[in-house]
């Protein structure tokens, strides 16, 4: 008997023991996704994907006007979405450079810029603060989940019938015209990029 | 058929302890909640707040009921997880997978596999009605007890952490 009890306990020790470390390990794969996820403007992963029409949301502007992504592919103009938070200093610094590329797009392109948080208060003192009163601001906590935004600042670019061309995560100026160049390309991210190069260098090799 | 009191201590203390974490996370971070509610889209948006409020307020009294042994807290657990897996049944089946599942721990999209688990956790709430054997408890049963809610535990969140790390694999460009 005695054998029997101390051998259930040394295995429920090596059970606990095993069961904690296949936790550990779970929780790995997690942490490992997130620091693989490639820098730049990158797509990170879900949501909408490129060639995808996003989810058509009723939106509302902070100065509560209604508004549609749709609306935009109606009229035949493709929308720069730019998600920043007024607590993200690289948003700040990207804010330029986004106004300036919507000025030279203006032929096709509208900028909308989008938070997912934060109070409305919040956004309006960073409106006025950065003079943005010129484009519709909104804040959904849906539209965010939607293109998945993980990390800001995030910016996606739809065509002019309101496809997803590109999206990603943006910290220079050159991740922004990224998504300008894969829309001229043709591909919708780096990763995709990256993969197709990869498949052209098998065949040749 | 009458479940040995090892086992049933095991299942009432791990679904108590899973409904009341759960509950006060829930309150805890409410705004967020609040969100989450709102994207089921089962709800009209004035009833959401109320919505997230009774959902949270709901998992802790069953939490507290299922930990004290209440036959009540057994059988609204299994409502309750049953109907966390219809919701996400019925918005995987309009295609809005993307949307936050907000079950606790990691944020995660829809899937298939956490509707399958919690069809599953429902049948062990069921699980819980069964008759317990009566027989003298020994301190290798209060061992056998505590071993096997750390197991459980373990095994839980390593699975919810598996579901997470599979949707971003199936997304990954």
């Amino acid at each position: 008997m005695n054998a029997l009890i101390v051998s259930n306990v040394v295995l429920w020790v090596l059970v606990i023991g095993l069961s904690l470390a296949v936790f550990a390990l779970t929780r790995q794969i997690g942490v490992l996704h997130e620091r693989v996820a490639p820098a730049g403007a990158l797509t990170l992963s879900g949501g909408v994907k490129a060639g995808e029409t996003p989810p058509q949301l009723a939106l509302t502007t902070l100065d509560g006007q209604a508004m549609t992504l749709a609306a935009y592919a109606a009229n035949g103009r493709g929308v720069l979405l730019f998600f920043l938070s007024p607590t993200c200093p690289l948003c700040r610094a990207l804010l330029p450079v986004v106004t300036k590329i919507a000025k030279e797009e203006r032929t096709w392109l509208d900028l909308v810029f989008a938070s997912d948080g934060g109070t409305r208060d919040e956004h309006i003192a960073y409106v006025a603060e950065k003079q943005l009163q010129a484009y519709p601001y909104v804040v959904s906590q849906e539209l965010g989940v939607a293109f998945r935004v993980g990390k800001l600042p995030y910016a996606a670019l739809l065509d002019e019938k309101g496809v997803l061309v590109a999206k990603g995560l943006v910290n220079t100026r050159e991740h922004v015209e990224s998504l300008f160049e894969a829309k001229r390309l043709g591909v919708s991210s780096v990763n995709e990029y990256m993969s197709a190069k990869a498949r052209d260098e098998e065949v040749s090799a | 058929m009458s479940v040995d009191p090892v086992i049933a201590a095991i299942l009432q203390f791990g679904l108590g302890w899973l409904f009341l974490a759960s509950g006060v996370q829930k309150l805890r971070r409410m705004e967020e909640f609040r969100g989450i509610v709102a994207m089921y889209r089962l709800l009209p948006q004035r009833f959401v707040t109320t919505a997230a409020w009774f959902v949270a307020g709901v998992e802790v009294a069953v939490g507290l009921a299922v930990v004290l042994d209440q036959r009540a807290g057994f059988i609204a657990a299994a409502v309750v997880l049953a109907a966390y897996a219809a919701a996400m049944g019925i918005n995987l089946a309009r295609g809005r997978r993307f949307i936050d599942c907000g079950c606790g721990g990691t944020r995660q999209p829809l899937s298939i596999g956490l509707v399958v688990r919690n069809v599953l956790l429902s049948l062990i709430a069921v699980a819980g009605l069964l008759p317990v054997a009566s027989r003298a408890i020994g301190w290798v049963d209060v061992v056998s007890m505590v071993a096997g809610l750390v197991v459980v535990g373990a095994l839980y969140a390593a699975t919810n952490q598996l579901l997470a790390a599979r949707a971003r694999l199936e997304e990954w460009v």
